[in-house]
């Protein structure tokens, strides 16, 4: 399948920087159809030539692409948000499940997009989780977008009881009973569920503390979902400080 | 050393002992005026005054009392108790000094001050000696002993061993030893004159009892040490501020050779106490005048040259008699000398003249109620000395009844010895606890001072190190440099191999003088033109080519010049991504830098002129910049610092006039000058 792609940049060498890798890394399957450097350009470029997949800069000559993300009407594209720097925004994107790349570009982080793009089915960018990545945006949040193949779950931090990894997999497991397995690695959760509400006790593990409901000194936990996980030994001193934190 | 001459049981001794008894007298110290807590300072003001006014005396220690019952300090009021328990002691009040120590000693207990307790403790030790409870004096005395030692106060020690010494004698030679020897090195511990002679004077009184039981090399090790104390005395008489201790030195030295084994060396024993008599006479130590009188009377009693002996102590009633107080005991003790002395002669004529007087002087002293408030005394007196004076009054059947009224006068003066000897060590006492207090407050503030001195220096650094670090931040900011790099890869990507060479070279530039000025205190104008060119160019490559710059600096201007760095870069970069940047692409961007002094010389101008699309349209973009905001709060906080030095250091930013100088923004730097 060839991707009709929209580039968002306002800089011109990045522009063609991302041209260049887009045609090394996935040649046969991306077609350039346009560029754009404003909010405006931008908004009328993805109305009228519809696109399939959009790199979008966050800082642009007049705006910033979340503007734009607001005012378009056509949104049945794929979405990659490029960045420099804008450390807020990296949090917001992984709550909401958005995809992003750091500038300047890594061609095999490129790569990993793409083919990520080419195992989902044809989806709509839904409304929702753009209003979730804005709400993100101002305030500290309190949800996560799970991405899978047959949906976006929007769920409260606190029902998260723990994350499980397998391989570059990651499963939720919630309150509700619910397990929910998104295609990311648990490393991209644990930046954003932080001490003292979640905690990464082992290598597979991260879990929600407030879950527990016991722990022994030899170092495993007993979670209120009746799962005995192990605490690795590197993470026990750090593990019983945050305990006696807490209490 | 009272004690040691009353409780020495040779009869043939015992006027002569009334004499020694009254050097106690001279352990009156006048130290007063040393006290720190303003209470106790009031309180031994107070005390000070009891001879000369009692009335003033007990009013001014009663108004340190209330002053201490306001101010709810426990502490204060124990030691306010104790000094009246010590002046009751002094107007012969047992109900009242027994009240008092009593109530001193009892609040003491719930109070954790060592020096309120040990005050106490000496007070309670002070009335069980005059009452003659000696155990239970040495009891309290130990404790004060016990507690001045914990708090190290060697001063206090060395007087206290001193006087527990003294209570030891004679019944536990070994024990008198002890506290002699500690005194002794609490006094060296102390490094105090004035401390050392004290212990001294102990120590020696220790070695003058040994020669009951010693020999000739006892006398010899008594007189040699009496002679270096004597010498030290001399030697430190200026640092000694109880002046009366270096005659009691001589007295005691002279005392020393009337018990020489071989024969007394009448010329040695003379000698001293006319040195004590110099002593007394330069100090004017009316006390040691008198005592040296009555030690030579009592000496030509001894060897039965009467008429000398009878001159001396009408001589000392004389003096006594010029000074304007009268003292009763001592008046009563002359003349019971003098009595003995007519008894010696067989003239009873003279004998009952003087006994007249003697009586008048003891009657006036001894009216009835101090005489049962002595009863106390009396009897332990009594009991101790009974056989003695039995011995006594049946040689001398006739004045039987007479002598027993002398007992009296001995207990009085005793009392009164005990008195001084107390009050001195309480002055001494505090007088060394106040010094040790001021010192360890000198040291912890010293202490104290290193300290905030350290800690200031480390907040300066951190505090300098902090904006550094800002200031980098500020000027690298990260979006700036991932662009950078993401455009030396595309030139890169672009095959573009020498604008990709020289872009890296500016970068690389770029930051080294970034890197190099944010830890300057000062760079150069031309410097900071050179860095502020470097950036300016690189972020035309960026956007570009999109926009010119121009940097000129007024004529009269040397650009050699010293400025606070990187103040100007992010107003630079406030033109280039807020106005600038979002300017449509048929406008030529300018940005056109200025520099000119002002009039005094002390500060930069710095005009910023762009024709971006102005502070208005800018804000309504909304574009959240965070690293933007960071940098000119830095700038501020920078300039705001220096108005300190250089009320005129800021900046303005303002809009262009659209009529006249066209469409952007304005931004004047008004940086100082710095030498």
């Amino acid at each position: 399948m060839i991707y009709k792609t929209l580039i968002i940049e306002d800089e011109h060498r990045l522009r063609e920087a991302l041209s260049i890798m887009l045609e090394m890394v996935a040649g046969e399957n991306i077609q350039i159809i346009g560029y754009a450097e404003s909010v405006e350009e931008a908004t009328k470029m993805i109305d009228r030539l519809k696109p399939d997949l959009v790199f979008m800069d966050i800082m642009l000559k007049d705006g910033t692409g979340f503007e734009v993300l607001q005012q378009i009407s056509f949104n049945t594209f794929h979405l990659i948000f490029t960045t420099a720097y804008e450390q807020h925004a990296i949090n917001a994107f992984k709550y909401s499940a958005v995809d992003y790349l750091l500038k300047p570009i890594d061609s095999q982080e490129l790569k990993t997009a793409i083919d990520r793009i080419a195992i989902l089915e044809e989806r709509v960018l839904e409304k929702q989780q753009i209003t979730e990545l804005q709400t993100n945006l101002s305030k500290t949040p309190d949800r996560l977008v799970l991405p899978t193949l047959e949906a976006m779950y929007v769920v409260k931090l606190e029902q998260i009881l723990r994350c499980e990894t397998s391989g570059s997999y990651t499963t939720f497991f919630l309150t509700d009973g619910r397990k929910i397995m998104v295609s990311k690695p648990l490393k991209n959760y644990e930046d954003i569920l932080l001490p003292p509400v979640f905690f990464r006790v082992h290598q597979s593990h991260l879990i929600n503390v407030n879950a527990i409901l016991s722990y022994s000194r030899e170092g495993m936990v007993h979670m209120i979902d009746k799962s005995v996980l192990p605490i690795s030994r590197a993470k026990k001193e750090q593990f019983f400080k945050l305990m006696k934190d807490e209490i | 050393m009272p004690t040691i001459f009353t409780i020495r049981s040779k009869q043939a001794r015992k006027k002569y002992l009334i004499f020694l008894i009254l050097l106690s007298l001279l352990f009156v110290s006048p130290l007063q005026a040393q006290s720190i807590s303003s209470v106790e300072k009031i309180v031994s003001l107070g005390y000070a005054k009891r001879f000369s006014d009692t009335t003033g005396s007990l009013k001014i220690q009663h108004q340190a009392l209330n002053l201490a019952i306001k101010n709810k300090s426990k502490d204060d009021e124990v030691i306010c108790y104790a000094y009246l328990a010590l002046t009751q002691r002094r107007l012969l009040h047992l109900k009242e000094f027994l009240h008092y120590a009593d109530t001193a000693y009892y609040l003491s207990k719930n109070v954790q001050n060592v020096r309120a307790k040990a005050h106490a403790a000496a007070a309670m030790g002070s009335l069980k000696s005059y009452i003659e409870d000696k155990p239970q004096a040495l009891n309290y005395l130990l404790k004060a002993y016990q507690l001045f030692s914990k708090i190290n106060a060697h001063d206090q020690c060395a007087k206290i061993a001193s006087d527990i010494s003294y209570l030891f004698s004679p019944a536990s030679p070994p024990k008198v030893e002890k506290y002699a020897r500690e005194a002794m090195i609490h006094a060296a511990k102390s490094g105090d004159p004035e401390s050392n002679l004290y212990a001294r004077l102990a120590f020696g009184s220790f070695l003058t009892d040994k020669l009951e039981t010693g020999g000739v090399v006892d006398w010899e090790v008594a007189v040699k040490f009496f002679k270096e104390t004597v010498a030290l005395a001399e030697k430190n008489a200026d640092k000694i501020i109880s002046k009366s201790n270096i005659g009691i030195a001589y007295i005691n030295l002279a005392d020393l050779y009337t018990k020489d084994p071989k024969s007394i060396d009448e010329k040695a024993f003379l000698m001293n106490l006319e040195k004590a008599t110099t002593i007394a006479k330069r100090y004017n130590v009316k006390i040691i005048y008198r005592s040296a009188i009555g030690l030579q009377g009592y000496y030509f009693t001894q060897k039965g040259d009467y008429a000398k002996a009878e001159l001396l102590f009408i001589e000392g009633i004389n003096y006594q008699k010029k000074l304007p107080y009268t003292d009763n005991y001592l008046l009563a003790t002359f003349y019971s000398c003098l009595k003995e002395v007519s008894v010696k002669r067989k003239d009873f004529k003279a004998y009952y003249a003087y006994d007249t007087l003697y009586t008048k002087y003891n009657q006036l002293k001894y009216n009835e109620a101090t005489q049962s408030k002595l009863q106390n005394a009396e009897a332990r007196y009594e009991s101790s000395k009974k056989a003695e004076r039995i011995k006594q009054l049946e040689l001398e059947n006739e004045l039987q009844q007479k002598n027993k009224l002398l007992g009296y006068a001995i207990a009085g003066v005793l009392l009164i010895g005990l008195i001084f000897m107390f009050r001195s060590y309480y002055y001494r006492q505090r007088y060394y606890q106040n010094r040790e207090d001021f010192l360890k407050q000198e040291q912890a503030n010293s202490e104290l001072k290193v300290q905030l001195m350290e800690k200031e220096t480390i907040e300066n650094l951190s505090a300098r190190l902090s904006l550094e670090r800002r200031l980098l931040r500020s000027q690298m900011d990260p979006h700036f440099i991932f662009n950078a790099l993401g455009n030396i890869q595309s030139m890169i990507l672009q095959k573009d191999t020498i604008p990709a060479v020289s872009y890296l070279n500016k970068f690389a530039k770029l930051t080294r003088q970034v890197l190099e000025q944010s830890r300057k205190e000062t760079i150069s104008l031309e410097e900071e033109i050179n860095t502020l060119k470097n950036y300016i160019e690189l972020q035309q490559l960026r956007l570009n080519n999109g926009f010119d710059y121009v940097i000129e600096c007024d004529g009269t201007i040397e650009t050699d010049i010293l400025i606070p760095p990187l103040l100007i870069q992010p107003f630079i970069e406030n033109a280039v991504e807020h106005g600038l940047k979002p300017q449509e692409n048929n406008v030529r961007g300018l940005i056109e830098i200025y520099f000119k002094e002002d009039e005094t010389k002390r500060n930069l101008i710095c005009t910023i002129k762009d024709n971006g699309i102005g502070l208005a349209a800018s804000r309504k973009l909304k574009i959240n910049d965070t690293h933007q905001s960071l940098s000119t709060t830095i700038t501020d906080e920078r300039l705001t610092k220096m108005q300190k030095e250089n009320p005129n250091a800021g900046f303005t930013v303002k809009e262009r006039e659209p009529e006249t100088d066209g469409q952007g923004c304005i931004v004047i730097l008004n940086i100082p000058i710095l030498s």
